[in-house]
C-alpha cells in the first residue's frame, strides 16, 4: 500500500487547547505529532513514553474528532515504553471502542516497545502492524464499511 | 662297652610264654624310688628259652620288661609301648636283629631309643660297630655274664630317665612361654586398643601388631560396617588370602561361612590367593602363596563385628597353639573395635543434634559477610552448651549473638535452644541489646530458676550507619580488627551471666565500624587452656586474628587452627567472624526525590552506568533492564508516599555476569490501586531471572537480578 498521494494534512484539531501547548507537550522526553490521512488519523510519538509525560501524551492523543474513523498510534520512534504507556494505549483503545471507533498500533516486530506490548499481553487485544501504510489502509477499509462513510 | 668273649653264660631255662605276645611285665622287685615310674625294656629273640633267660637276668632292675620273638613282632611293640631301651638278637629268623635296626632307626618315634644287640658272632661285632658307629648303641656277646648285662641295661635304663626328665622340664618351660607370650600378645593388642579412639588407625595397629606377634606374611581385619552388606577390609598387610574386591558376604566362602558360625579355623595345605608380596598383579614366587590361614572371628556381647584373617607363605607356621592365642586375643580386639565404633557412632548422633541447635545458614546482607563454626569436645561425645546465632532485624540491622551454657548433655542443649530463641524474638521486638539481654536474664530466672548460669553477647550491627551496638552477659567480648589489621576487644560494663541476678540490667556499649572492619565472637573455649591464664589465651586468639586471611570462611578457620589444639580440645568452642563491606566497587548509587520526573532520570543514568561497566550488554538485554528498572521506580512513586516530599534509592550493581537492581523506599504502601501495579510487577518478573520484594513496615526494597547471555523469555523474544 502507498501512502496517500495528497500527502500529510494538518491535524484538524489543531486549534485546541492542546496544540497550544505544542506538539511535543511540556515534556522534551516525547513528542507528538498528528496528521490527518484522509479521516485516518495518524498519532506518531517520538522519544519515551514513561509516568513523567503519559499524561501529556494522553491528552494529546484523546482529542481525535468524532467523525474519524479511528485512530493510528504510530510506535515507530518510540525509544521508550514501560507499562504506563502500555495503560495508555489499553485506555486509549477502551474509548475508542466505546465510540465505535478503531485502534491501529505501528510497532515494528524487534523494536523495544513490541517487546513490551507483547509481555503485556496488549497485542492480543488490539490491532498491531509493522508499517503505517497498511495501518492507514485499513482505517480506510473500515471508512469504506461504515454507512456513515 | 665290655667285650668278654671268654664268658660262656648258660642261659637259664625259663618257663615257655603261653600266647608269644609281648607280655607287660610289672616290675618282681620294686626297688626302683616309688616317683619314679618303670621304663619299659623291650626283649627280642627267637628263642624263647633266650627271652626267659633275659627276664631272670633283668627284672631286678624293676623296671617293665616287654618280650618279643621276632623283628615284626618287636615293631609292633615299639607302635604300642613307650620303650626306653631294646635288646635285639642279631641272628633271627625273618627280620634279623640288623635289619630289624634299621627300620626302627628309621622311624622318627623310636629313633632315638638304644639299642644292645645280642651275639654270639664276632662278625656281627664288627658289622655293629660299622653300622652304628655313632649313637646308643651297645652289644653283648652271648653267652654274657648276666652281672654286665644288667649294668649296661641299667645304664640306658638311667639315661633313658635323664632324658625323659629333660623333656618334661622343657615342656613345662615352653608352656610357662606359652603363658608369657599369650599374656604379652593380649597386653601389646590391648595397649593398641586403648590408644585409638577412631576406627582406621586402631584397625592398621590391629593389623600390624597381630601379623608382628604371630609372623603372619598377611594379615587383614574384615569389618562389618553401615553402608554396605557383609564384610569390608578395614586394614591390611601384605596381600590377605580374601577377594581382591575386598568384601566377604556373609554365609558365602570359606570366609563368609566361618563370620557366620563365629567359628575359628586353621586352614593349611590350600592354595589361598594372596601373598605375601604386597605388589600387585606379580606372578607369585613358590614362596609367595599363602599356604596357610588363620581366621578368628570377632565378636562381642554375641554380636559379630568381622574376622580377623592372618596368612602364611609356609604350611607349619601356624599351630593349633597360635590359633588359641589368636582367638583369645580376637576377643580383647572385638571388645576395642566395638568400644571404637560406639565412641564414633554416639559422637556422631551428638553432632547432628547439636548442629540440628545451630542455624543452617546465616542471613545475606549486602554490605555484611558472616562465617561461623562449632567445633564439638573432641575427648568425649556430648552435647555442648555453645551457640550462635544471626538475624536480619531490617534492612540496615543486622543481630548478631553467641552465647555458652554451663554444662554439657541434653539439659544444656535444651536451655540453649531456649535461650535462642527467646533472644531471637526480643530482638526481632525491637529491644536494644542491653534491653534484650535484661529481657533473657529475667526468662532465665522465671523459667530455670537459680542454678542455671549463661553467658551471651549480643551485637546489632547497622552497616549503612557503620555502628554496631553491643551488650554481654559474663561472655568474652567481641575482638575487632580493623581494615588496618589493628585488633582490639570491644569493652562494655557490667557483665554478669545471666542467672546471677536479673535487677541488674547489662549495660550498652556503641562503637563505629567501617568498611573492611571484621569482628569476631567467640565463646571462652577458643582462649581457655588448662593451667593457663586466660591472657596467654587472649594473646593467641590476637595473634591469630592478627594474621587471619580476609575472607570470613578462611578466617574462621584459620583462627581454629591456630587456637584450638589437640589436648584442650576438652571444651566445645563456637566462632562467628562478621566482616564490613563498603559499597560494591563501581556500583551506581541515587537518591531520587520520589516524583516522577525522577524516572526518566533514573532510567538516563542507570543507561550511562550500562554503558560504562557493561559494554557488552546486546540492545533487547538493555531494553529489558531499563524497563524492570523504570516499572520499579515508577511503584514507588505511585504506591510508597503519600503527598510529601520523600526520597527513594536506587542501586545497580555488576558481579561477574550478574547484574542487581535495587530500588528501596522507605514508605508504607498503599494497597495498588487498578490494574497499573500488577502489570509493572508482571513485566519486572518477565524481564528479569530472579525478582524478590521484601516489603517491612519501614519500607520496601526490590531486587531484581539478570545474568548477561540469559533471557528470561527466550520463546516469546523469538516470536
Amino acid at each position: 500500500m502507498t501512502p496517500d498521494p495528497a500527502g500529510p494534512q494538518p491535524p484538524a484539531w489543531g486549534g485546541s487547547e492542546l496544540s497550544a501547548r505544542g506538539p511535543s507537550g511540556t515534556s522534551d522526553l516525547a513528542r507528538v505529532d498528528i496528521q490527518d490521512h484522509d479521516g485516518a488519523y495518524v498519532a506518531a510519538i517520538t522519544g519515551e513514553v514513561d509516568i513523567s509525560n503519559v499524561d501529556d501524551i494522553t491528552r494529546q492523543l484523546v482529542g481525535l474528532p468524532n467523525f474519524a474513523h479511528g485512530l493510528v498510534v504510530d510506535l515507530r520512534l518510540v525509544s521508550y515504553l514501560d507499562s504506563t504507556g502500555i495503560s495508555m494505549l489499553h485506555d486509549l483503545a477502551g474509548r475508542l471502542r466505546e465510540r465505535s471507533q478503531q485502534l491501529i498500533i505501528v510497532c515494528p516486530q524487534g523494536s523495544p516497545p513490541r517487546r513490551v506490548l507483547e509481555l503485556t499481553g496488549l497485542i492480543t487485544r488490539t490491532t498491531v502492524v509493522d508499517d503505517l501504510a497498511p495501518a492507514v489502509q485499513a482505517l480506510r477499509h473500515v471508512a469504506q464499511d461504515l454507512p456513515s462513510g | 662297652m665290655t667285650i668278654d668273649p671268654s664268658l660262656d653264660t648258660q642261659l637259664q631255662a625259663a618257663p615257655p610264654d603261653p600266647d608269644r605276645q609281648p607280655v607287660l611285665t610289672p616290675p618282681v622287685l620294686p626297688n626302683a624310688e616309688p616317683e619314679e615310674p618303670p621304663v619299659g625294656i623291650l626283649l627280642v629273640d627267637d628263642h624263647r628259652e633266650n627271652l626267659a633267660a633275659l627276664r631272670a637276668v633283668l627284672e631286678p632292675l624293676g623296671e617293665r620288661l616287654v618280650t618279643a620273638d621276632s623283628g615284626e613282632q618287636a615293631l609292633r611293640a615299639l607302635l604300642r609301648e613307650d620303650i626306653a631301651v631294646i635288646l635285639l638278637d642279631v641272628r633271627m629268623a625273618g627280620l634279623d636283629g640288623l635289619q630289624t635296626a634299621r627300620i626302627i632307626r628309621g622311624r622318627p618315634r623310636t629313633r632315638h631309643i638304644p639299642i644292645i644287640f645280642l651275639t654270639a658272632q664276632v662278625s656281627d661285632v664288627e658289622e655293629i660297630a660299622l653300622a652304628y658307629a655313632t649313637g646308643a648303641v651297645d652289644y653283648v656277646i652271648k653267652p654274657f655274664e648276666p652281672e654286665i648285662l644288667r649294668a649296661k641295661v641299667s645304664v640306658f635304663v638311667e639315661l633313658s630317665r635323664e632324658r625323659s626328665e629333660r623333656v618334661r622340664q622343657s615342656r613345662a618351660r615352653a608352656e610357662a612361654e606359652a603363658v608369657a607370650r599369650t599374656v604379652r600378645t593380649l597386653q601389646i593388642l590391648s595397649d593398641a586398643a586403648l590408644a585409638h579412639l577412631e576406627m582406621d588407625g586402631l584397625a592398621a595397629e590391629l593389623v600390624e601388631r597381630t601379623a608382628t606377634l604371630f609372623q603372619a606374611d598377611a594379615a587383614c581385619l574384615l569389618l562389618r560396617d553401615e553402608h554396605a552388606p557383609g564384610l569390608g577390609v578395614h586394614a591390611s598387610r601384605g596381600r590377605p588370602p580374601v577377594p581382591v574386591e575386598g568384601r566377604v558376604t556373609l554365609g558365602e566362602g570359606t570366609f563368609g561361612r566361618l563370620a557366620v558360625e563365629r567359628r575359628a579355623a586353621l586352614l593349611v595345605g590350600e592354595k589361598f590367593p594372596g601373598g605375601a608380596s604386597p605388589a600387585a598383579g606379580e606372578a607369585s614366587g613358590p614362596g609367595e602363596t599363602i599356604t596357610s590361614v588363620m581366621a578368628v572371628p570377632l565378636v562381642t556381647s554375641d554380636e559379630l563385628l568381622g574376622l580377623v584373617v592372618l596368612g602364611a607363605t609356609s604350611e607349619d607356621r601356624f599351630d593349633a597353639g597360635d590359633l588359641e592365642l589368636l582367638s583369645l586375643a580376637a576377643d580383647r580386639m572385638a571388645i576395642a573395635i566395638d568400644h571404637v565404633q560406639r565412641f564414633a557412632h554416639g559422637r556422631q548422633l551428638v553432632e547432628t543434634l547439636q548442629r540440628s541447635l545451630l542455624p543452617d545458614r546465616l542471613p545475606h546482607h549486602p554490605r555484611l559477610e558472616l562465617a561461623a563454626r562449632y567445633l564439638p569436645s573432641g575427648l568425649a561425645p556430648q552435647i555442648g552448651g555453645d551457640w550462635y546465632d544471626a538475624l536480619e532485624l531490617d534492612r540496615d540491622r543486622t543481630a548478631v549473638m553467641i552465647g555458652d551454657v554451663v554444662g554439657h548433655g541434653v539439659r544444656a542443649a535444651t536451655t540453649m535452644s531456649e535461650l535462642r530463641n527467646a533472644l531471637r524474638a526480643f530482638a526481632v521486638e525491637g529491644h536494644s541489646p542491653g534491653e534484650a539481654l535484661h529481657q533473657l536474664d529475667r526468662v532465665v530466672h522465671a523459667t530455670f530458676g537459680p542454678g542455671m548460669i549463661a553467658t551471651v553477647l549480643f551485637l546489632i550491627i547497622d552497616a549503612s550507619k557503620g555502628v554496631v551496638s553491643l551488650s554481654r552477659a559474663g561472655h568474652p567480648p567481641p575482638a575487632l580488627r580493623t581494615a588496618a589489621g589493628e585488633i582490639r576487644f570491644l569493652e562494655t560494663g557490667n557483665t554478669l551471666p545471666l542467672g546471677i541476678d536479673d535487677r541488674v540490667p547489662a549495660e550498652e556499649a556503641e562503637y563505629r565500624v567501617a568498611p573492611g572492619d571484621t569482628l569476631l565472637l567467640f565463646t571462652d573455649g577458643l582462649v581457655e587452656r588448662r593451667r593457663e591464664s586466660i591472657n596467654t589465651g587472649l594473646d593467641r586468639l590476637r595473634d591469630a586474628f592478627t594474621n587471619a586471611p580476609a575472607d570470613v570462611e578462611g578466617l574462621c578457620d584459620f583462627v581454629l587452627e591456630r587456637t584450638v589444639s589437640e589436648q584442650t580440645s576438652h571444651d566445645d568452642v563456637a566462632v562467628l567472624a562478621v566482616r564490613v563491606l563498603g559499597p560494591p566497587l563501581g556500583a551506581l548509587e541515587l537518591t531520587l526525590p520520589a516524583r516522577a520526573q525522577a524516572v526518566p532520570l533514573a532510567r538516563h543514568r542507570l543507561r550511562v552506568w550500562l554503558d560504562e561497566n557493561v559494554p557488552e550488554l546486546d540492545r533487547v538485554a538493555r531494553g529489558d533492564l531499563e524497563v524492570a528498572w523504570s516499572e520499579a521506580c515508577t511503584n514507588v512513586i505511585r504506591h510508597a508516599y503519600g503527598p510529601v516530599d520523600a526520597t527513594f534509592e536506587a542501586m545497580a550493581a555488576r558481579d561477574g555476569n550478574v547484574i542487581t537492581l535495587e530500588v528501596r523506599d522507605r514508605g508504607r504502601w498503599r494497597p495498588p490501586r487498578g490494574q497499573h501495579g500488577g502489570r509493572g510487577m508482571a513485566l519486572m518478573r518477565n524481564l528479569c531471572d530472579e525478582v524478590s520484594v521484601d516489603r517491612r513496615a519501614d519500607g520496601t526494597t526490590v531486587t531484581m537480578r539478570r545474568t548477561l547471555g540469559s533471557d528470561p523469555l527466550p520463546e516469546r523474544a523469538a516470536s
